[in-house]
């Protein structure tokens, strides 16, 4: 048996990339999440009110969007519309931390991959090296981003004013006026922040080609109206042509009839699929680049010109899996500018902040897009508001099924001769595109810390050593 | 002077911990002096070297692989310093104890999955597995705290235990409790300037870690008691979270700090059941190993009743069945 | 048998005026009364037992005593103490 174990990184939490082989020839990739811990029970007969308090610690780079998906699942398990302010108070944070998200996964994560990859040590440091400027604009707006945050959240990372029926406090307005202010003031620097990481992403067109996308469809939320709001909309999910194959509500039990959860037995992750597909075919894209195809009008101007951009280049619907990193750029430039109109404009201050509950408990999910695609949470609550039954659906877990895919595609049938040391950039580049986020993903389980690939033989069943291999 | 190396160790975490050391590390004297040699999340290094300086471990030991990375970290280690509530005191993961693990795991995945990394039965917490020179509790840990911590190894900062409750950074006054009585739920109709304790909610924070500037108690939410024990119910052996929260109660509402503690004592845990008392310290053994303490009881609870587990488990399944 | 009174050092940053101290004093007289700021005051040090329940009712662990008898054993273990002289 063949044993080489690389390890991965710039990702969050820890995965494993199997790679089975015949002889020297890769006939299968198995991508495997390892951590766990039990998000799904352990608050099994504890109120379902503090679900929202709970659920941020399941990822800390997106806490802030758990939290507004909990919240909206427990508004919907306790029977209550929030008032429009609240509503108003709980999408800034989701603007707020998508625009922190996605500024951070372009600087500390996704760009660094663009680097030679001889660099040793590829990572925010050298990528500091090799674009000064762009690493510090992009850290700016990372900062920014988590100010949003901690002024309607409490917070800036694990936030806890969302409650069910509401939020607990408006922000001060002191606070906001700042932030606008700074919004303002920061023009400059996103401009600097998209031209540098644009003319990153331009200058390495031939890497984007390289890889070819093989998952089935895209899904994401669809607003409807502008502005891009990733907090509210109908789930729709396309084609590989683009077409509607099927939509869903954002709230309620209704995503049930429309996707299926599968356990395989290798890893801690649920795979998801269309409702009756195969784990094989039928893969799902979520992200910023199912929402680039999927939302019509990002409601700024500059953002809907970079997205048509793309799609000249590459057609419609864009699908290449590396154009991400340009989605996460066109988001950025969208997210900045929404905030900085709602933050100049919007009414934070109008009581009230929230509504008493009608029932004790009842059944109610809630999904919102996260910075890596979509978020399912889904509750039920005795008449005592004990939770009974929680279920939480994460973009990295329907990612899952679309990462295996590519990985599939881009290796299968190759040699390790002639992969040779390419291969770890490889797969990282695919890996990484999606941005997969452990911690969120496996369920039940925490993330692990890097992406490791195993080597084996195709007739040896996986099988983690006792004492896994440190070395290459 | 030559740069310190520096490793930052993920086991099974959330990841906010990793932003919190990013942004930590951004600070310009922290990043001149230490040179960042392993870090999964923002470095691309697949091997932890033979010696390091100083180690950042975040997370709970959840897996066998954590257990050998925790192992290899502390070997390879000068200092090591454990960040955040899970890697002090188990932290929210610790909450999955109160299942036990099989059943979780049915619940989940229905068959678990077998060719994987193998699962502990219970969660720990790498500050009880092995000797660490500083934790930096809290959840989020702070930035200012990761950052004192990281001076302090340097030399250039001495550093100060903190050893009070939250309630020292609380800005709500407490006032003297007419009748023991608690109630269930989130505050929606608290008075915003008084002591959650004083009308009637659970709140941690007279028992909980200071540091965090109680940004919770301020937006109108009780303490969650997320930076974990405080100094006093941590190092007597005779205390713990609830009777010492029992016991301040009490002596607000003019009761006897024994007798009354009980009686009180009595009633928490009556309405909140003993689960709730420890959100974040259900899998650390300082807790665990006290007398007085109901964290065991709160584990008891399933391990006593596989009806329970069996139940839980059902409902799953009912709820996903469409 | 040391004659001197303790010295018992109220931390005024982080007394939150509860009065808890004052309640819960064993002592015949009482070691705390309440000055005209609203916050405890202690003024009766002789009169203490060194019982430390002030300690144990403490919302915000404000109250230290100096120079009281030394022989209270916390903590058999020793393993929690060692832990708490370094967080952060």
């Amino acid at each position: 048996m063949e044993g080489r174990k690389l390890l991965m990184t710039l990702l969050e939490g820890h995965a494993t990339v199997y790679i089975k082989t015949e002889g020297d020839k890769i006939v299968d990739v198995l991508y495997q999440g390892v951590d766990v811990r039990f998000f799904e029970t352990f608050w099994v007969g504890n109120l379902v009110d503090e679900m929202p308090r709970i659920t941020p610690m399941i990822c800390g780079v997106c806490s802030a969007t758990h939290h507004v998906c909990s919240a909206k699942a427990v508004d919907m398990v306790r029977g209550v519309e929030p008032p429009e302010t609240a509503i108003r108070i709980r999408d800034a944070m989701n603007y707020g931390l998508h625009l922190n998200n996605q500024a951070m996964h372009l600087v500390a994560l996704g760009l660094p991959d663009f680097l030679p990859p001889d660099t040793p040590r590829r990572s925010l440091i050298q990528l500091s090296k090799a674009r000064p400027e762009l690493v510090k604009t992009g850290l700016e707006l990372v900062e920014l981003g988590f100010q949003v945050v901690k002024v309607f959240g409490g917070r800036d990372v694990h936030p806890i004013n969302a409650i069910a029926g509401g939020v607990a406090r408006p922000p001060n307005k002191s606070d906001v006026e700042k932030l606008a202010a700074l919004f303002r003031e920061k023009e400059a620097t996103l401009k600097r922040f998209v031209e540098e990481a644009w003319s990153l992403l331009q200058e390495n067109h031939s890497k984007i080609e390289k890889y070819k996308p093989s998952y089935k469809y895209m899904m994401a939320i669809d607003p409807g109206k502008p502005p891009y709001n990733p907090s509210h909309g109908t789930v729709k999910i396309i084609d590989e042509k683009g077409g509607v194959k099927t939509t869903f509500p954002d709230k309620g039990p209704e995503y049930l009839h429309a996707l299926d959860e599968h356990t395989v037995d290798y890893s801690y992750i649920k795979m998801v699929t269309p409702k009756g597909g195969d784990l094989r075919s039928d893969s799902i894209m979520v992200g910023a680049l199912a929402r680039l195809n999927i939302v019509t009008d990002y409601g700024v101007e500059w953002a809907n010109e970079l997205r048509d951009k793309i799609f000249e280049e590459w057609g419609k619907p864009a699908r290449h899996t590396l154009l991400t990193h340009y989605a996460r750029i066109v988001e950025t430039v969208a997210l900045y500018e929404i905030l900085k109109e709602k933050l100049a404009s919007e009414d934070y201050y109008t009581p009230p902040h929230a509504n008493p509950p009608t029932r004790g408990g009842g059944e109610g999910a809630g999904i919102v897009e996260a910075p890596r695609g979509l978020l399912i949470h889904h509750y039920a609550a005795d008449e005592a508001s004990r939770t009974v039954f929680v279920n939480i659906i994460t973009p990295t877990a329907i990612n899952a099924a679309a990462i295996e895919a590519d990985l599939r595609n881009h290796l299968v049938g190759k040699t390790l001769t002639e992969l040779g040391d390419k291969l770890y950039a490889e797969v990282a580049a695919i890996v990484r595109a999606y941005d997969p986020c452990m911690s969120c993903s496996t369920h039940t389980a925490l993330q692990p810390a890097p992406i490791t690939i195993r080597i084996v033989d195709a007739n040896t069943p996986i099988k983690l050593p006792l004492k896994p291999p440190r070395r290459r | 002077m030559a740069k310190l190396t520096l490793a930052a160790v993920t086991l099974t975490a959330c990841g906010g911990c990793d932003v919190q050391i990013m942004r930590a590390l951004l600070h310009p004297d922290i990043m001149e002096s230490f040179e960042i040699v392993y870090w999964p999340f923002a470095v691309e290094e697949t091997r932890l070297p033979e010696k390091v300086d100083v180690a950042l471990v975040n997370g709970v030991v959840r897996t066998e692989e954590d257990l050998e990375k925790l192992r290899e970290v502390r070997k390879a280690a000068r200092r090591l310093i454990v960040v955040g509530s899970c890697a002090g005191f188990s932290g929210i993961a610790g909450q999955a104890d109160y299942w036990p693990t099989d059943a979780s795991l049915r619940a989940v995945y229905g068959k678990p999955p077998e060719n994987t990394v193998k699962v502990l039965r219970r969660v720990f917490s790498p500050a009880d597995l092995v000797p660490v020179d500083y934790i930096v509790s809290r959840c989020p840990p702070l930035v200012p705290s990761i950052v004192s911590a990281l001076r302090a190894v340097l030399g250039k900062t001495s550093i100060e235990t903190v050893e009070s409750t939250v309630c020292s950074q609380c800005p709500r006054r407490i006032k003297e409790i007419k009748e023991i009585h608690f109630k269930k739920g989130m505050p929606r109709d608290a008075d915003p300037e008084t002591c959650f304790l004083s009308q009637g909610y659970l709140c941690m924070g007279s028992v909980t870690l200071v540091g965090c500037g109680a940004p919770c108690t301020r937006f109108g939410l009780p303490c969650f008691g997320c930076s974990g024990p405080s100094h006093e119910v941590a190092l007597r052996r005779d205390s713990d979270i609830v009777i010492a929260l029992a016991r301040k109660i009490a002596v607000l509402a003019g009761l006897d700090p024994v007798e009354g503690a009980e009686t009180v004592k009595k009633k928490l845990l009556e309405t909140y059941g003993p689960r709730r008392f420890y959100v974040f310290t259900m899998g650390s053994e300082v807790i665990r190993t006290k007398p007085n303490a109901y964290a065991v009881e709160a584990a008891a609870e399933t391990r006593l009743n596989p009806e329970l587990c069996e139940k839980m488990i059902e409902t799953r399944k009912k709820y996903l069945r469409r | 048998m040391p004659v001197k009174p303790p010295t018992i050092i109220i931390d005024y940053d982080r007394c939150k005026k509860c009065l808890n101290c004052i309640r819960a004093c064993t002592a015949f007289e009482g070691v705390y009364e309440k000055g005209e700021d609203g916050y405890p005051k202690v003024v009766r040090p002789e009169y203490c037992v060194e019982c430390l329940i002030c300690h144990l009712v403490c919302p915000s662990n404000a109250i230290t005593h100096k120079n009281y008898r030394e022989t209270l054993v916390l903590d058999l273990s020793g393993l929690p103490i060692e832990r708490y002289k370094h967080i952060v």
